[in-house]
């Protein structure tokens, strides 16, 4: 059996910000073994494909629907790309980062859970993140900053910078991995906006950034190896067992961490017979719905980006008690009203609200050991709550505006791409699966990373916090 | 049955025959044309004939209407053939769901939004909009406005 330092199981951002760290902090080269479940599909490949030509090595890739399976009639969508670079090869690159009071909304407004970790504690990984990604974004922001954005903020459009005179900090640039300026082997952004896949590489995916990584001599990535278990004795996890061609096989690491998303770290640590009460419970992501503002005398125009800004006048607050926080985004895509001479007179934003955590939603012991199992109830009423009280709250909020009409779309998006909380951080091993950081109560030469340590999952995008605990976690231990 | 009555309902029923079987047989560009010239017109746009050719040679190419299902096409043929004739089949507001998308795509294929949506400029057909084959071709973004 091979030996190895390090065991990374996946090579998405969890993984890769881990890695980075604990190459950076290893006195001496270290051992580390890479598994990734899919393959190396390049962003030439995937371009290619968008422009009709499908390479054959590529056609037959598995999408996530193919790789887990549901319990009960609720077939939620749970979106991520499972090859290498994971969901940096389809994300939109949001990167806000929480506002301190997320960390403490049970002590604040008695819902959900507190982190063990304040924002101060991670406010310089959010820092050094934030330099990695490459991300573009404002001087005032509503979360302290002890360090300037690396790059230059996105454009305003004509309504977003009415917007903003009207509620300043609380209506910002959106803070962007979508790069403003040339940066590495990066391209400015250019508003092509179908950021899932970037036709000018302007977003960070681990591919265009972070590759050199694994290409280290003393680094292994293996593809096409799915981790499906942990061989554990006296509480150390000792090998991870992979299938690759139809086989079994298993490798020993002095410290594993995994780094698959949370619906797979959780199904690996329910195989391996993990009994914390909540491995695999609490699979939750946000709720986002859609709205347009119609305006009498109002072009939404020259704005950069996808998303041109992020709104947080209905984000945190007292109303956090009875409903869910409400990050806002406005759109730059190319929608238009099809009315003569009122083309542009239209704003589209997104209203994303969080939820809370509930057991009853969770990753449960599955008998194909390489196709989890999904047990989805839905939200929780806190998001309906907030749901029903969104058009009202857009009127107060957005009144100053000359508007024509609001037309609520009133239904939720099937999925905001953001899985969260199955295997949630605490100060004790009777409220959670891991440690501060990141570390698993129990086994404790086993790190479990990414968005799955949330104990509240806020409504901001959780790439940029689950990228600054990865880094958190390996300068804390290394 | 009268003479009259019978040529009549004869006449209707060849006449509906006729029309179907020309909808049926004409072409999915046909119906395209159709449906870009009276838009065209509607908007007043100073646009000739020949831009919404090439923008119909250009759909082609890029294979545009190929996700269209086989009803949907008919679907949209047989409406925009029959429109403003007076009567109107059935599903019409999926036809105008259809027909605003065929709309919103010709527009953003020309200059119309580049030139700061100037009714009174020439309108040109460009090529068809795709951020995969021509990058960076949001009109409202702030590359078209400073």
């Amino acid at each position: 059996m091979e030996n190895y330092d390090l065991i990374l199981v996946g090579s998405g951002f969890a993984s890769s910000f881990f890695l980075k760290k604990y190459l950076e902090k290893s006195p001496k080269p270290k051992r580390v073994l890479v598994l990734e479940r899919g393959v190396f599909y390049p962003h030439s490949a995937r371009l290619d494909s968008k422009r009709g030509n499908v390479s054959p090595k590529f056609a037959n890739l598995p999408t996530p629907d193919d790789t887990f399976n549901f319990k009960n009639k609720d077939k939620k969508s749970w979106v991520f790309d499972p090859n290498f670079g994971g969901s940096s090869n389809c994300w939109v690159g949001c990167t806000p980062r929480f506002l301190p009071n997320d960390f403490k909304i049970k002590t604040l407004y008695g819902v959900g859970n507190d982190w063990p970790i304040t924002y101060n504690e991670l406010e310089p990984y959010y820092c050094d993140a934030e330099e990695i990604l490459g991300v573009a974004g404002p001087e005032i922001t509503p979360f302290p900053k002890s360090k300037k954005y690396p790059l230059p903020p996105q454009h305003l459009s004509t309504v977003d910078r009415l917007i903003q005179q009207k509620y300043g900090a609380l209506f910002i640039s959106q803070p962007t991995a979508r790069a403003t300026i040339p940066i590495g082997n990066r391209h400015a952004c250019c508003s092509s906006c179908v950021c899932k896949l970037c036709p000018v590489d302007s977003k960070f995916t681990i591919e265009n950034t972070l590759l050199y990584l694994y290409r280290q001599s003393n680094v292994t990535l293996k593809f096409n190896c799915q981790v499906h278990n942990l061989r554990i004795e006296n509480n150390q996890v000792q090998s991870v067992i992979y299938r690759t061609n139809g086989k079994d096989y298993e490798a020993r690491g002095e410290v594993i961490a995994l780094g698959a998303n949370p619906i797979f770290n959780s199904h690996i640590l329910l195989a391996a017979g993990d009994k914390s009460y909540y491995t695999g419970r609490g699979l939750c992501e946000q709720r986002g719905t859609y709205a347009r503002l119609y305006f009498k005398d109002l072009d939404n125009v020259g704005g950069s980006s996808i998303i041109t800004t992020n709104g947080f006048m209905l984000y945190d607050g007292p109303h956090r008690k009875e409903y869910s926080a409400c990050l806002i985004e406005n759109s730059n895509t190319v929608f238009i009203r099809n009315e003569p001479g009122k083309w542009r007179k239209i704003a589209l934003m997104k209203f994303i609200f969080e939820d809370l955590p509930n057991d009853n939603n969770r990753i449960v012991t599955s008998e194909n050991p390489l196709k989890p199992t999904i047990e989805y109830g839905g939200h929780d009423p806190y998001v309906d709550r907030a749901m029903s009280r969104l058009e009202e709250n857009i009127q107060k909020t957005f009144s100053f505006l000359p508007l024509e009409k609001i037309e609520m779309d009133g239904f939720f998006q099937k999925t905001e791409f953001h899985i969260c909380s199955t295997t949630r951080m605490s100060s004790s091993r009777e409220k959670g699966v891991v440690d501060a950081n990141l570390i698993h109560h129990k086994y404790r030469n086993l790190f479990v990373l990414g968005s799955a340590v949330f104990p509240s999952i806020t409504p901001a995008n959780p790439t940029l916090t689950l990228s600054s605990l990865s880094l958190m976690a390996a300068d804390r231990a290394f | 049955m009268k003479r009259r009555k019978f040529i009549g309902i004869v006449s209707v029923g060849t006449a509906t025959v006729i029309a179907g079987s020309y909808i049926s047989f004409s072409g999915f560009d046909t119906a395209i044309k159709k449906i870009l010239t009276n838009y065209t017109k509607m908007l007043k746009l100073n646009i000739s004939d020949k831009e919404i050719s090439s923008f119909i040679i250009g759909a082609n190419k890029a294979k545009l209407w190929e996700s269209y299902s086989f009803l949907k096409k008919e679907l949209i043929k047989w409406h925009a053939n029959i429109e403003n004739i007076g009567f109107s089949l059935p599903s019409i507001d999926q036809y105008k769901w259809y027909k605003q998308e065929i709309e919103r795509q010709f527009l953003f294929s020309t200059s119309f939004f580049y030139n700061g949506m100037d009714t009174t400029k020439p309108v040109y057909y460009l090529r068809i909009y795709n951020p995969y084959n021509t990058p960076c071709c949001n009109p409202f973004s702030n590359t078209y406005y400073s």
